[in-house]
């Protein structure tokens, strides 16, 4: 009897030293998961050194050109107190509308387009994989910002040219009283950007590219 | 007697726990770290020290000034978390001029402090220096996810002479990193001891700007 509570005491202590510097495990916390970029979102947002894309500004005319500057560069996050592995793929260009490309992958097969915008210094969310796959199903938000698909074209003509298969979304950042209308076209980019602003209205049409992929 | 030797287990044992739960999550004790005398004279420039340089493009000249020098023990953890106490020296130094605003420096570990000087131009970091870099010289590679910079001693120059002044054991600070928008900036600190930076220069996409020590006072 009293060898039993001896011992009994004795689990008790070790146990309440080791509790007493518990640390969470992370055995818990399921399968580690890759988040990757699907080869089909690469295909509207990836692109390599000497991509190029003229616009044109449908009101005065004027061309501007966005050039590829650098990359891509690609980062594979590996975390250690959660399960998980994030890629990320950016490149910098030059230009007057768009500075940066950030894609990286999501959970289940989604994947999310970030561009920095010139002149507005926060990444704003241009395309998401989910948008492709199921129109209206990446639709999404946060405290600054709400993006959404909003059409899509079997074809649509831009400067004369007919651009099969073309995507139109939107992000709205209520706070920087502006709004972003983007439309994407599978193996060129961007095609058309529209900015609306209180009292600015600007539309660059795609004129002239080389998308290199 | 089973009762009695019963009871003094039981208040054994009790404290014998006890004390191995706070064993288990000790404090370590205070520490107190302070600037290493063999890194002062690279780094501690009194009030009335100044520095001229001249830009070596337009010809123009500046001078830099220590207005100011204050030391102070900072102190951090303890108050019931559970970080150890820790009083750190910082020695913060005041400048005056158009290339730097600030010296500080500050002890990290029993063997390490760190420098910082800071440019007046907003987008280039500080320049920055530290005891382990002094002794062991050597240049990094970053790259992470929207950051890649490279950073710390690129050279260690046995002698560099700027507007016929000869300086020994100069060192090449270095700090070559992309911004948000990808552009490439350079900052290049040469710094020597006893006599501070003899020689700065800023790069960001083709503005190249070199300031080279012409004139100097260092009061330690």
């Amino acid at each position: 009897m009293m060898r039993k509570t001896v011992f009994l005491l004795l689990a008790c202590a070790i146990l309440a030293s080791l509790w007493g510097c518990h640390k969470s495990s992370n055995t818990d916390q399921g399968p580690r998961r890759v988040l990757n970029i699907p080869d089909d979102f690469k295909e509207w947002s990836l692109f390599q050194p000497g991509s190029y894309w003229v616009y044109k500004n449908e009101k005065t005319g004027i061309a501007d050109c966005t050039a590829y500057k650098h990359g891509p560069y690609t980062w594979q996050a590996n975390y250690t107190n959660v399960p998980l592995d994030e890629t990320y793929i950016w490149f910098y260009t030059r230009g007057n509308q768009v500075t940066g490309y950030d894609i990286k992958g999501g959970l289940q097969g989604n994947a999310t387009l970030l561009l920095n915008m010139a002149g507005f210094y926060v990444s704003v969310l241009a395309l998401n994989n989910n948008t492709i796959l199921n129109p209206g199903h990446g639709d999404t938000s946060n405290s600054y910002s709400t993006y959404k698909f909003i059409e899509r074209w079997d074809t649509l003509i831009i400067n004369k040219h007919p651009f099969p298969d073309v995507l139109h979304t939107r992000n709205t950042w209520p706070g920087y009283y502006v709004v972003f209308d983007f439309y994407w076209a599978k193996g060129v980019g961007l095609v058309r950007l529209q900015k609306t602003g209180t009292d600015t209205d600007t539309t660059w049409s795609l004129m002239r590219w080389k998308s290199v992929q | 007697m089973v009762k009695k030797f019963r009871a003094i287990s039981i208040l054994l044992l009790t404290g014998l726990t006890a004390a191995l739960c706070l064993n288990g999550c000790t404090k370590e004790s205070e520490q107190s770290y302070y600037i290493q005398e063999t890194f002062k004279p690279w780094s501690i420039y009194k009030p009335g020290s100044y520095w001229i340089y001249l830009n070596e493009k337009t010809g123009a000249q500046d001078c830099t000034w220590v207005y100011a020098i204050s030391r102070q023990m900072s102190y951090e953890g303890g108050n019931g978390s559970s970080d150890p106490v820790i009083h750190r020296e910082y020695i913060m130094m005041d400048l005056s001029g158009k290339l730097f605003n600030a010296i500080t420096v500050n002890g990290q570990g029993s063997d390490e402090s760190l420098m910082e000087i800071s440019p007046c131009v907003r987008y280039f970091d500080a320049i920055g220096f530290s005891n382990q870099m002094m002794l062991n010289p050597s240049f990094r590679h970053y790259f992470e996810v929207h950051q890649i910079y490279n950073l710390g001693v690129k050279t260690v120059y046995p002698s560099e002479t700027i507007h016929g002044n000869t300086f020994t054991n100069v060192y090449d600070l270095r700090h070559e990193w992309l911004n948000y928008t990808g552009d490439s900036l350079v900052t290049e600190a040469h710094l020597v001891k006893n006599t501070g930076i003899v020689l700065y220069r800023t790069y960001r996409e083709s503005k190249d700007t070199t300031w080279s020590l012409l004139r100097w006072k260092v009061i330690q």
